[in-house]
């Protein structure tokens, strides 16, 4: 049975219908991330989850108990705010300290689950300061140490890495990946960041305009996208219109030579997907696809080289090379062919 | 934005002029015929007329006392106002209705508004006839002229004031903060109690000093509502300066009302800055 189980779940602002008929199935100790653009309902998922949006319809059910009807206060979950949402009045230990207390733990049982929630965090030392003393990694972690000391089934956290730099927002995905492990709680993460989701989650939700557009792992998301819409939104895609054939056959439009791919039976508008670090300069192995077009532009970034080639059709198509890119020398302006592997590339038809 | 030196002695120079003139000189002036009499002469007699006779302590007590009950009464019925208005109502076209309705009683004469208390508490006015035409009563009850006439035109008059003091806090109290509460297992009562209200405080503080400070010194409502049977010192000041012709007296009252206010609202002030300091009792 799964820990938490999300059925059609349904919910309407005005005529703006934001959650469509979700429907989640959540294992016990899953990172689950729910990814999407702002606007895709992923923050009102989690918080009709945490209770704070009454839903229209379907059903939220934790450890097989239909949570639907009940306030906040009595839901097994706890969150983490955007804004971290620390309470200015009162001091660190008194805000990790307010879950349990409002829960009736005595003033002993107190420091035994307020300390640990601390040390866990490592703001042992910052326990008697007030919130606005504190930075905002500091308050990140305060936040986090609030939201476990409740001892929640599942923690939700609402983009809690959001408001935070980057360097200090890459090192607190890591520790998030650890404080994950070493409480073996089951974490809801919402982020409209794509990295950020496939460093952490162990499963990947990604979300499109109030629906779930796919499920997995972020290897699976990432090889084998089943939309448009996924394939462009995690990672990099080439994303090539195709035009099929009467005998069944696809070609990339504007280009002559038919592709050794077939279309799906039944399906919409097919599209080929390509990630730029799977084409290479010059022809394709065999069974591969060539074409040709003209370099744009190359841009050094660093680790990796990127190339813009012009293709027939007039679209251009990235070409991601691993350090300086020395498999070519080609100026801009020149006409180049590239290709790519039979298997590195799939049709999408959603 | 950058201002220069002569500029910024200008824009600090006109308000400090006007202060300087208009109020800093006529209360030196009261000041210092608090402490002369008719014939020009240095005199200690008004203090010790006001400060000697057990009357002019009644006086000055009674005034504290309905400034006190009026800022409590308006802080009871002010702050459910603000809540609603500020954390409840969602609509916006609503809250602006909410703030106009609030404000609409300052648009109009506080002499005007009496009169209107008046119509309504008479022997004769609305409710007494109300009641007698109910048969809750069977004689007119004698509404104005008591104490709490003074009281309810008073809350009348200062209501406003309180509920824009705390719905402003209120409105700019961060709303996760109370669903982080709800969320760690408060009830809706002890997220009041617990957050809420202790970071409302600020709007508390202000609503509860504006609304003292200008109770203390109201005149109109009052001397209105109390037909002249009860004597606030505002009225007592009055009377001094303008049926009597005591200014001498009148400036002595007014020094001493001034004096005891500013003793009470420091007092006050520094009663509520040192305690919410640091909240270890949630």
């Amino acid at each position: 049975m799964p820990l938490i189980a999300i059925d059609r779940l349904t919910k309407s602002y005005g005529s703006l219908q934001v959650l469509k008929g979700v429907s989640l199935d959540i294992e016990e100790g899953e990172f689950v991330a729910l990814l999407g653009p702002s606007g895709c309902g992923k923050t009102t998922l989690l918080r009709a989850i945490a209770g704070f949006v009454d839903i229209d319809g379907g059903d939220i059910a934790i450890g097989g108990r239909s949570i639907a009807g009940e306030p906040p206060n009595r839901r097994p979950v706890n969150m983490v705010f955007q804004n971290y949402a620390l309470f200015p009045h009162l001091t660190v230990r008194d805000n990790v300290a307010f879950g349990p207390r409002r829960n009736g733990v005595d003033k002993a049982g107190l420091a035994a689950i307020v300390d640990p929630a601390l040390e866990t965090v490592g703001m042992t030392a910052y326990a008697d300061r007030l919130p606005a003393q504190l930075s905002g990694g500091q308050q990140q972690r305060v936040a986090l140490a609030r939201a476990i000391a409740n001892k929640p089934k599942v923690l939700l956290l609402d983009e809690p890495l959001g408001a935070l730099d980057l360097k200090l927002r890459k090192r607190m995905q890591m520790e998030l990946k650890h404080l994950h492990q070493k409480l073996g709680i089951t974490f809801l993460f919402v982020t409209h960041d794509q990295e950020e989701a496939l460093v952490m989650a162990d499963r990947i939700v990604v979300m499109q305009e109030g629906d779930i557009a796919q499920v997995g792992t972020g290897e699976d998301i990432y090889a084998r996208p089943q939309s448009r819409y996924v394939a462009d939104f995690i990672g990099e895609a080439n994303l090539l219109p195709l035009e099929a054939g009467p005998d069944g056959t696809l070609r990339i439009a504007g280009e002559a030579e038919p592709l050794p791919y077939r279309a799906p039976a039944g399906a919409g508008a097919p599209t080929l997907l390509v990630r730029p670090e799977e084409i290479r300069v010059g022809a394709a192995p065999a069974g591969g696809v060539s074409l040709s077009g003209t370099l744009t532009d190359r841009v050094f970034i660093g680790n990796a080289t990127r190339l813009f080639v012009k293709i027939a059709n007039g679209q251009s198509v990235v070409i991601q090379q691993a350090g300086a890119g020395t498999e070519d020398t080609l100026p801009a302006g020149a006409p180049v062919r590239i290709g790519w592997a039979r298997e590195a590339a799939r049709v999408l038809t959603g | 934005m950058r201002i220069n030196r002569l500029w910024a002695a200008i824009l600090l120079g006109i308000p400090l002029i006007y202060l300087i003139v208009f109020f800093v000189t006529p209360l030196g002036m009261v000041v210092v015929d608090s402490f002369s009499n008719e014939a020009g002469e240095l005199t200690l007699a008004n203090y010790a007329t006001v400060l000697g006779e057990a009357y002019y302590w009644r006086v000055l007590g009674y005034t504290f006392w309905i400034a006190l009950v009026t800022c409590v009464a308006t802080l009871i019925l002010g702050y459910p106002l603000a809540y609603y208005m500020s954390l409840i109502e969602r609509r916006r076209t609503m809250r602006r209705l909410c703030f106009i309705l609030i404000l609409m009683p300052l648009f109009t004469s506080n002499i005007v508004r009496s009169f209107g208390w008046i119509v309504l508490l008479g022997r004769e006015g609305l409710v007494n006839e109300t009641l007698l035409l109910l048969g809750i009563v069977d004689r007119p009850l004698r509404l104005l002229s008591t104490e709490v006439a003074i009281i309810i035109g008073m809350i009348y008059v200062m209501l406003p004031f309180m509920v824009l003091a705390i719905a402003s806090v209120l409105q700019n109290m961060n709303g996760s903060l109370r669903e982080a509460s709800r969320d760690l297992g408060a009830t809706a009562f002890a997220t009041f109690l617990k957050v809420t209200l202790p970071l409302s405080a600020p709007g508390i503080v202000a609503g509860t000093l504006i609304v003292f400070t200008l109770s203390i010194s109201s005149y109109v409502t009052p001397r209105i509502m109390s037909g002249g049977r009860s004597v606030v010192s505002s009225m007592l000041i009055y009377d001094q300066f303008m049926l009597v012709f005591n200014p001498f007296l009148g400036s002595a009252i007014a020094v001493v009302l001034l004096v005891a206010s500013f003793a009470l609202i420091i007092a006050y002030t520094l009663l509520m800055e040192r305690r919410p300091a640091r909240g270890t009792s949630t």
